[in-house]
């Protein structure tokens, strides 16, 4: 039957509760947040040589609490900008093929165009950072703490958690938003645990990454598995 | 006075199956008849008669295709589908509260 008419036991209250249950089933279906973590996880571990490789001081003073430098890495300012736009391209396009797959469309589009837009705009402002180092206190007095939460923010662990929190915006997705804010809070202050050395930093921001992974991956197979 | 949103209900959206793949074409973008029938617990007929009312009223566009050598369906919500989408759930939602309100 076409036209059957709502039964009388589906009220308004009943008709909008399974209107929600089906579009959290499609939100389910377009889900895919393991493989951008996990994506992640491997740039950061490939950008540790790199940054070793290339790192050195442009510029030392002593002032009054001792000598402080500004470091710069080269080829950090190439891999991650290239690194970045090429893993929202596969981001992309694994979403689209996933969701076609799966028998809906996709909502990854906003994502992956501010992430390109949050990696490029980082890029240039921690180049611009490192160039201006005056607007931190340098060379006057080591970067206060809002000074190196602004350098962890523009660094391209800090582009990726802010563009976690857009995926989450995209994907309705409350866990991620959490765990975006936890991912960037350990970004944003990670200085704490190492301050003299980045990369224990990139060590413990990819363990983030892959253990949110690993979590997004069972809870989507969870979610996806019949009812028993 | 304003009218009872019961008077205003259009019979073509206010069906539990068809609002149902109202809901999905919206949150989908696009959608395959296969998860459709699935997530609707319906037959592929049933599924295709509500689709055939939604597509006559002009609230879905479907479109047939192969991909290799299997047929496939999407569904898409045309712009008046979205509008009466959003119509119904304001409706209902305005229903309930009336309902609430009259409630001692």
């Amino acid at each position: 039957m076409t036209d059957t008419p709502v039964p009388p036991n589906e009220g308004p209250h009943e008709l909008l509760s399974a209107t929600r249950r089906l579009t959290r089933r499609v939100r389910q279906a377009q889900r895919g947040t393991w493989f951008p973590l996990l994506l992640f996880v491997v740039l950061t571990l490939a950008s540790i040589p790199i940054a070793l490789s290339s790192h050195h001081p442009i510029d030392c003073r002593v002032n009054s609490v001792g000598r402080v430098c500004i470091a710069f890495s080269l080829g950090s300012y190439v891999y991650w900008p290239l690194a970045l736009v090429l893993a929202y391209a596969a981001i992309a396009v694994f979403y689209v093929h996933r969701a076609h797959q799966r028998g809906v469309g996709t909502r990854v589009r906003p994502y992956v165009i501010t992430g390109v837009i949050i990696a490029v705009v980082a890029t240039g402002a921690s180049l611009w950072l490192v160039t201006h180092p005056g607007i931190v206190g340098y060379p006057l007095a080591p970067p206060s703490p809002a000074g190196k939460l602004l350098f962890r923010l523009v660094s391209p662990e800090g582009a990726i958690g802010l563009a976690l929190l857009v995926l989450a915006w995209v994907e309705r997705n409350r866990a991620l938003l959490v765990f975006g804010l936890v991912y960037l809070a350990i970004v944003g202050f990670g200085w704490i645990l190492a301050p003299h050395s980045f990369w224990p930093i990139q060590v413990i921001t990819a363990a983030v990454l892959l253990l949110g992974s690993i979590g997004f991956a069972l809870a989507e197979r969870r979610a996806g598995r019949p009812a028993p | 006075m304003t009218a009872h949103p019961v008077n205003g209900l259009d019979d073509v959206v206010h069906q539990r199956v068809r609002l149902g793949i109202l809901a999905i074409a919206h949150e989908a973008r696009r959608v395959e008849f296969g998860f459709l029938r699935t997530a609707l617990e319906l037959t592929a007929g049933n599924l295709g008669q509500h689709l055939s009312v939604l597509e006559r009223a002009g609230l879905v566009h479907i479109e047939k295709g192969y991909e290799g050598k299997r047929p496939r369906t999407w569904v898409n919500l045309t712009p008046t589908g979205d509008k009466a989408l959003q119509e119904e759930i304001a409706r209902l939602k305005r229903l309930i509260r009336q309902v609430e309100q009259a409630t001692p």
